[in-house]
């Protein structure tokens, strides 16, 4: 039997594994748009889990939505992606420095 | 072991794999690629939680749609990896690896057994063969979820606009084509015809 | 719920808005440049009517409509109104800015007002997942009009690091609600609350997934150490779209934490309290000391909105009544001066350039002294000096803190608010006191100039009258309970209450039951449901055979109705008939399980193996048997159901002669009476 802690643990380690992709990655603002995908996956995973084991469907509508916003998330990211590209000719996050505070 | 509990193992492992070969890669592409990994087995873990539904629509929407997406993104931005710096990845990598540690043993504390075990939570009676996912969702989506619906399709609305108002531009420079001018040309637009007197006979040698 | 004009009509000022930014994306795209200022008329004429129809929806009573995801309440309407108002201002203002830039385009109006509408659907939620949506919208709307001046790199890199850190802090955001609907079964705020109060919970569960919430809400607002994004935001944006992220997205701001933590989450008070001290302190800390060292005019009113925020926060904090007012009077207060000092900056902005650093303030009072005189005002106001509203705000907030004994807190507020004067003032001694850098006059549109006034003016006539906007905010929490008394008062009523019905009588409601049909009077788990290991049907807890095969027929007793049932598992100290302990625990499930056969009698039957004399063996086989069977009645069984009998080595059921055979044949049967 699979039990609830199983797939929580599961999503605790996709979260863990996203932020720390966000926070490690100096290179590409790309790679961070997927960590961010990533991140939502895990919460999605959660959110089923416990629709699973309640057995009430409220979750799986969270998820439908959250699956909405991220599609529209990074529609509008990867829009702004391109605009700095065209302006920078880079997508290095360590190049992102010209505002330092 | 069972054969459920065997996919569960497979599947997990295969998501934390990808995930963790996502964020360590240096080429995006690869990087896109194991997303769709991880998602594809994804999919499966929902099947068997028996959400049906998202498993097919995160194949379809997100592997479909949205990756392709990123894919299309990455070839037309024509970027240089191998100009890329190394970066500071290595760096902190040591740093990294021991707070991520960190925070899973801390969350796994919370969402461990202890708070979520078989004991507490136990596993659920299947639903019956006649059971419809979608029609669940469906039904709930639009009754008392119908508000929310309504939001999300304007945050689309707001995703079309601002993609196309970010990206779009109008280059003075380029040369396009006007379908309804082409089709309403007329032959005096095209072609003149013009009137030539004919020239005088040669004459055969 | 049926549809009608009843449920429709408090959604009035939203449809009116959806509208309207329908109408502008239609209208624009049929519009030339120089004919643009259409577009702009439609969107202020449509703001007017949305802000009518809100002051008209709002003297309703009210309602949760929707199931729970739509709330319609006092704090709603005075947020909205107020909301529609500045918006209204905002787009004056941006108006001179955009046209003076060559960025007089429709999508800015267009994404504005998405914005307004996020922020209206967030102030009036009424679950998680309607605060999500609301929000998101919001921030979409704001990522885009970040990024809006296409041609400039540095907007543009501030467009990416404020997505990227908002969508951390909506995953953040999300993994604490999740959590919540893990712990609740829930995520309208009313059933969050009912089940809260219902003690029904593992609080830390709850407390994990708050912290991620507060993380979320931290980040999203602004707080310290959360606040890394504002200040490249502020600077790298367009002043137009930092004037409008600036400004009104703190009242959301306010809102956002209102409908969460008071709203849903008012039964953890005491863990939520200590969170939101530790933030609002450490942001009034770094962001008086760190804008003091600021050069640069945006990024200095950048770490001044992280010290406000710090501030509004008090309010929430301290969980009264006279709190929430006063962070709501603080939060619109705020949006009020932040609109008024960024439209400054906006009006001194010369063609196509930004105003940057505080030089560019200098000697204003000689170009203009109207302009200089409401500049004074709006810092005055923002530093706290008397007569202006912005003293009136936090002297509110601080009273709030010092009701509910945190009197500690309200020094430190006043220690760095004092701190904080100072780089206001500083602003001030350039406009009076130095020199201009060039003396050309301040050129601006009447209507410019018209907003700009009343908007100032009205920072004074609140600070003189502060009571005629106190009393409206005090009116909007005149129902809500102290946390103290979170459960005492029934919870507003849900459109959907009695889902929290328990059908099966196990303690747990419906909303979380994964198994609405247990047993009655089995201990269950969270999820309503009983452990059965061996999937017959049986749980666990009354299952004499715990270990049937799989697909075997099983009577009510877990056992196959055919055969004798052997109690595996009662063993004896040997020669003896006093039960060990795990014998004990077994015999706790065949008490209960017999306990729920209602009529059937039973008879324990002892057998021993052959070894020792017949005689010996029948007697301790009967003394087994007669243990168990008073072990039984002592759980409350029946005396009447019950009959032991030993039978000695009489009925073997292997061969006495290995030690295997002779362990099974010792054992304790239970044989149904017919």
């Amino acid at each position: 039997m699979i039990a609830l802690s199983d797939y929580l643990i599961l999503g605790a380690i996709l979260f863990c594994i996203s932020v720390a992709g966000i926070f490690l990655n100096r290179r590409n603002v790309l790679i961070l748009l997927m960590c961010i995908e990533l991140m939502l996956l895990a919460v999605n995973m959660n959110f089923i889990a416990f629709s699973h084991f309640l057995g009430n469907a409220t979750g799986q509508v969270f998820v439908f939505f959250v699956l909405t916003v991220a599609a529209a998330e990074a529609a509008i990211g990867l829009a702004i992606l391109v605009v700095l590209f065209r302006n920078r000719r880079t997508i290095d996050v360590a190049e992102l420095d010209t505002l330092k505070g | 072991m069972t054969f459920e509990k065997f996919l569960f193992y497979f599947f997990a492992a295969m998501v934390i794999f990808a995930g963790l070969m996502l964020i360590t890669r240096r080429n995006p592409v690869y990087s896109a690629l194991f997303l769709v990994l991880a998602f594809f087995n994804a999919a499966g873990l929902w099947m068997l939680m028996e959400a049906e539904f998202l498993a097919i629509t995160l194949v379809l929407v997100y592997v479909g749609a949205v990756m392709v997406l990123f894919l299309f993104v990455v070839m037309m931005l024509d970027i240089n990896v191998a100009e890329m710096k190394p970066g500071c990845f290595i760096t902190y990598l040591p740093v990294g690896i021991l707070i991520a540690l960190t925070m899973v043993v801390e969350m796994v504390m919370v969402v461990g057994p202890n708070h979520f075990g078989l004991d507490i939570y136990a596993s659920p009676v299947p639903h019956a063969p006649g059971y419809s996912n979608t029609g669940e969702l469906g039904s709930m989506l639009y009754t008392i979820y119908m508000y929310p619906f309504e939001i999300a399709a304007v945050i689309l609305l707001v995703a079309i606009v601002a993609a196309i108002g970010l990206t779009l531009r109008r280059r003075p420079d380029t040369k396009s084509q006007n379908p309804s001018k082409q089709v309403l040309v007329k032959r005096d637009d095209r072609l003149r015809v013009v009137k030539m007197p004919s020239e005088s006979k040669m004459e055969l040698k | 719920m049926a549809f009608d004009l009843n449920t429709l009509m408090p959604l009035l000022p939203e449809i009116m808005v959806l509208s309207l930014v329908c109408i502008v994306l239609v209208v624009d795209l049929f519009l030339d440049d120089e004919y643009r200022i259409v577009s702009y008329g439609i969107a202020q004429a449509g703001l007017i009517l949305a802000l009518l129809a809100t002051i008209m929806v709002g003297k309703g009573p009210d309602q949760t409509l929707f199931d729970g995801n739509y709330r319609i309440d006092t704090m709603a309407t005075v947020l909205k109104t107020s909301m529609l108002i500045l918006v209204v201002g905002a787009f004056v203002y941006a108006k001179d800015y955009l046209r003076n830039h060559n960025l007089f385009k429709g999508e800015f109006f267009e994404l504005g007002l998405f914005a307004l509408l996020g922020m209206m659907v967030m102030v009036s939620s009424g679950g998680f997942l309607a605060l999500y949506l609301g929000l998101e919208l919001l921030a979409l709307s704001l990522y885009a009009l970040v990024a809006f001046d296409r041609d400039s790199s540095k907007a543009s890199e501030a467009a990416m690091k404020y997505f990227v850190l908002g969508a951390l802090a909506s995953g953040m955001l999300l993994y604490g609600i999740s959590m919540v609907y893990g712990a609740t079964g829930r995520i309208d705020f009313g059933g969050v609350g009912e089940v809260l109060c219902s003690g029904q919970f593992d609080t830390t569960v709850l407390v994990f997934g708050l912290v991620f919430i507060v993380i979320g809400i931290g980040f999203k607002t602004g707080l310290v150490p959360f606040h890394m994004w504002a200040p490249d935001i502020y600077e790298g944006a367009p002043t137009a779209v930092t004037l409008f992220l600036g400004s009104i997205p703190k009242i959301a701001a306010f809102a956002i934490a209102m409908r969460m933590l008071v709203d849903g989450l008012l039964p953890l008070h005491e863990h939520w309290q200590g969170m939101l001290i530790i933030l609002s302190l450490l942001s009034m800390a770094l962001g008086n000391v760190v804008a003091i060292a600021q050069t640069n005019i945006k990024r200095m009113l950048a770490y001044s909105t992280i010290s406000h925020v710090g501030f509004l926060m008090l309010g929430i904090l301290s969980a009264t009544q006279e709190g929430y007012a006063a962070s709501m009077f603080y939060a619109i207060v705020y949006a009020l001066m932040a609109l008024g000092a960024f439209g400054v900056l906006i009006l001194l902005g010369r063609q196509g350039l930004d105003i940057e650093n505080l030089e560019d303030l200098k000697g204003l009072s000689r170009r203009s002294p109207w302009f200089a005189g409401m500049m004074l005002l709006l810092m005055f106001s923002m530093a706290g000096v008397p007569p202006t509203v912005g003293f009136f705000a936090k002297l509110f907030v601080l009273e709030a803190v010092v009701n509910v004994d945190l009197i500690w807190l309200a020094v430190f507020g006043v220690i760095f608010s004092i701190i904080g004067v100072f780089y206001y003032l500083r602003i001030v001694k350039l406009m009076y006191f130095d020199a201009p850098v060039s003396d050309e006059p301040l050129s601006a549109a009447i209507d410019t100039k018209v907003v700009l006034t009343l908007n100032a003016l009205a920072v004074l006539w609140f600070g003189l009258f502060p009571s005629s906007l106190l009393s409206v905010c005090s009116d909007a929490f005149a129902k809500v309970p102290p946390a103290a008394l979170a459960c005492a008062t029934p919870q507003v009523v849900a459109a959907n209450a009695g889902v929290s019905l328990d059908s099966d009588g196990d303690g747990v409601p419906d909303s979380m039951d994964r198994c609405a049909t247990t047993p009655v009077g089995l201990r269950v788990g969270r999820n309503g449901c009983v452990g059965d290991s061996d999937s017959d049907g049986i749980a666990d807890q009354i299952d004499m055979c715990p270990g049937t095969a799989a697909n075997a027929v099983v009577d009510e007793t877990g056992c196959s109705p055919d055969i004798a049932i052997v109690l595996e598992g009662v063993t004896f100290l040997s020669g003896s008939a006093s039960l060990t302990e795990d014998s004990k625990r077994v015999l706790d499930v065949v008490a209960a399980s017999i306990v729920r056969l209602d009529k059937q009698r039973f008879e324990i039957a002892g057998h021993t193996d052959t070894s020792g004399s017949a005689e010996l063996n029948r007697g301790l086989s009967q003394r087994r048997a007669e243990t168990v069977r008073l072990y039984l009645i002592e759980k409350g069984v029946s005396a009447l159901r019950l009959v032991a009998r030993g039978y000695g080595g009489a009925h073997p059921v292997a061969d006495n002669s290995t030690p295997e055979g002779r362990r099974r044949n010792r054992r304790v049967e239970i044989n149904r009476i017919r």
